[in-house]
């Protein structure tokens, strides 16, 4: 195996990548910004090189930066985290153009997957029922008009080349299509430098769940099971599970065989993800497969055991996988909370400031993954991911429980998080009984929002009280805050400045 | 001595009384037992009764951010002074102006195309605030002349912060 790896991401998956590579007794080089100059995945690595100013089109996106650094220091494999560079052909390709070990899929299995409408045709090529759609990013619009008739209305307009919710469109109606159209291929091709879209159905009230699989360069290819990731709000995750509450062994099995001859047919080598949607009925539709590690592989990891990042690297080597498909037992019931600097209770609006505390929970079934610590700010200029959280139980009760629990013990002082919108979910009846889809947050927001109230009812007594003590307590206390205007103590001067700045 | 605290749209009575240290508190007619310790710079730990809570407190633009469990409160306090000067109609600040401009999300401060002095008519753009991989133009409120400008480009703000001060255009 290789001796130095280079990082070239930030924040938790940068530290997450970091251990794997570390216990395997590899030498690490991590990359940063001038943001990030003391974040904590710098701190952690053996060695860290500088890439450019705070925004990431001049940093973690600079591909002969990313190399340049590989170069300075001797790293001959690059690992590239998820987001940034992870599903740029290009980026993999210059990689291994330099003679560097890239960890994931050779570059043309990420263009062709990249590639919505070729990722379909794989899986159709592979026997998977796919969303009904038009495949043929026509610009004629007589023929998209046709087919939306065809399939029948809400219609989707998608974007070939891209992911994440650009370029995305729901159209009801026949006569919003053009406009529809017509902005889902402008916000496409800013986006990916790519503007052919494409019509698929809008199936109402799917799952979202998709299949871990692992393939190495020896013709193994293993599935490792699903996750359910329905609990989504403008088409991004916030809370995942493994198993799925809701699909039938039968149809988890079935899941797992399709994704696995969707790899096969396409030459996998490394991780990767199939994405269903599966509708009420247990319907499932091939949705489009990711050539990375994701954001919620350490559900899989806690109920199968496998530590995905160190197989990345061996199948990365040349090395077989550890295990096999009989080898694949899982055991238990995880959840993952994403932990954003987000208002879940504002429309998800971004926070931003310094971290002044940070209190991370422990005890039996508990895994916090971030990549933050006291003292740092968060900025507006990367992804508002702080961390994730998992827990692990016997069942998915106690799993769910255990989050609660490890929810409340995670203080995070300093910015907004999506913790308490995390606790709300842990504890709304649909969650609890496992019967919830994609439209979870929308249906439900009221009644999550409300629940924080509810369930506390006592606790803003306890927030006021805390808040007069301290204030009589601090406000002796001269210089306390600055300025200066002769304000007697820290709550009129806070309340004074709050009414000049209405 | 404050005796009132505003979370949201809700009123606490905090029942407090002076007392030598800190005040006291009374619940049913009855002196709880209170005991407030610094556990870190923001955090505090206070035992109501023998029930424990652990808070993290700081003073915000709002007033004072509580962290309590796993949620966080906005407090504003209220003393006798504030409740008797608001009955008498003297709010503090109530000429906090119209031509205030604020943040509406968080960002980073992009361009800034006035000067202080400048004349502006109402809807003139004043900056641009990058955030979420936008740029969101601020326009100003009304008429008048930029009084102040509060931010640097390439500045991050919080939400709610005053960006811009336009005093109002004279009528007539």
């Amino acid at each position: 195996m290789f001796n130095k790896v280079l990082i070239a991401n930030r924040g938790e998956i940068a530290v997450r990548v970091l251990r794997s590579c570390r216990e395997l007794g590899l030498q690490t080089v991590a990359v940063f910004s001038d943001a990030d100059r003391t974040a904590p995945h710098v701190l952690m690595a053996d060695e860290a090189v500088r890439i450019g100013p705070p925004p990431s089109s001049e940093s973690y996106l600079q591909m002969g930066h990313l190399l340049e650094a590989a170069a300075k220091t001797g790293a001959e494999a690059i690992h590239p985290g998820y987001g940034f560079l992870s599903e740029s052909g290009p980026f993999a390709r210059q990689v291994e153009a330099a003679g560097l070990v890239w960890i994931g899929p050779p570059a043309r299995i990420i263009d062709e997957m990249g590639d919505k409408l070729a990722a379909r045709k794989r899986a159709v090529e592979a026997g998977v029922p796919i969303v009904p759609g038009l495949d043929d990013a026509t610009a004629d619009p007589a023929l998209l008009l046709q087919a939306a008739e065809d399939m029948g209305y809400p219609v989707l307009v998608k974007a070939a080349g891209g992911g994440g919710g650009k370029g995305m469109r729901r159209v009801e109606r026949a006569e919003d299509l053009p406009g529809a159209l017509e902005t889902a291929r402008s916000e496409a091709g800013s986006a990916f430098a790519d503007d052919r879209v494409y019509l698929e159905k809008y199936l109402s009230a799917p799952h979202h769940i998709e299949v871990q699989i692992f393939a190495d360069q020896h013709g193994r290819t293993v599935s490792l099971g699903e996750r359910e990731c329905s609990v989504q709000r403008r088409y991004q995750k916030v809370v995942e599970e493994t198993p799925s509450p809701f699909i039938s062994d039968d149809l988890r099995r079935e899941l797992g065989e399709a994704a696995v001859r969707i790899a096969s047919a396409c030459g996998y080598i490394g991780a990767g993800t199939v994405e269903f949607l599966v509708d009420g009925e247990q319907n499932f539709h091939f949705l489009e497969m990711n050539t990375r590690l994701q954001v919620e592989h350490p559900v899989t990891e806690l109920v199968t055991g496998l530590d995905l990042v160190a197989e990345q690297l061996r199948v990365a080597s040349g090395e077989p996988l550890s295990f096999s498909a009989a080898d694949i037992r899982p055991l238990g019931h995880a959840i993952e909370c994403r932990i954003y600097a987000e208002d879940g209770f504002d429309g998800f609006a971004p926070s931003i400031g310094t971290i002044l505390e940070l209190t991370t929970p422990g005890g039996p079934g508990v895994r916090l993954d971030h990549g933050i610590r006291a003292g740092m700010e968060i900025s507006p200029y990367y992804d508002p991911l702080l961390g994730k959280l998992c827990t692990w139980g016997a069942n998915r009760d106690q799993a769910r429980r255990r989050m609660s629990r490890a929810l409340e013990e995670l203080r995070i002082v300093g910015v907004r998080t999506t913790v308490p919108f995390c606790v709300a979910v842990m504890e709304h009846p649909a969650f609890v009984e496992g019967r919830y889809d994609t439209h979870f947050i929308d249906r439900y927001i009221g009644e999550l929002s409300r629940h924080a109230a509810r369930s506390n009812a006592h606790l803003p007594a306890v927030a006021a009280l805390g808040a007069a003590l301290y204030a009589e307590r601090e406000s002796p206390r001269p210089n306390h805050r600055a300025g200066g205007t002769g304000a007697t103590s820290p709550w009129l001067e806070a309340g004074r400045r709050r009414q000049r700045s209405r | 001595m404050i005796i009132k605290a505003l979370i949201g749209d809700r009123e606490i009575d905090l029942q407090l009384r002076p007392g030598d240290g800190l005040p006291t508190l009374s619940v049913a007619g009855r002196q709880a037992d209170m005991d407030l310790a610094q556990v870190s710079d923001y955090s505090w730990s206070l035992l109501i009764d023998g029930q424990s809570h652990y808070l993290s407190i700081r003073p915000s633009r709002e007033g004072y951010q509580v962290l309590l469990r796993e949620q966080t409160y906005q407090v504003r306090l209220q003393s006798e002074m504030d409740l008797a000067m608001e009955k008498l109609g003297l709010r503090r600040g109530t000429a906090a102006e119209a031509g205030t401009v604020q943040a509406p999300i968080p960002g980073l401060i992009g361009a800034i195309q006035v000067s202080e002095g400048d004349a502006v008519e109402a809807g003139d753009i004043l900056l641009v605030l990058e955030a979420m991989k936008m740029e969101n133009e601020l326009p100003a409120p009304l008429s008048g002349v930029v009084e102040k400008i509060h931010v640097t480009r390439g500045e991050i703000v919080e939400k709610g912060a005053v960006l811009v001060v336009i005093s109002a255009a004279r009528e007539g």
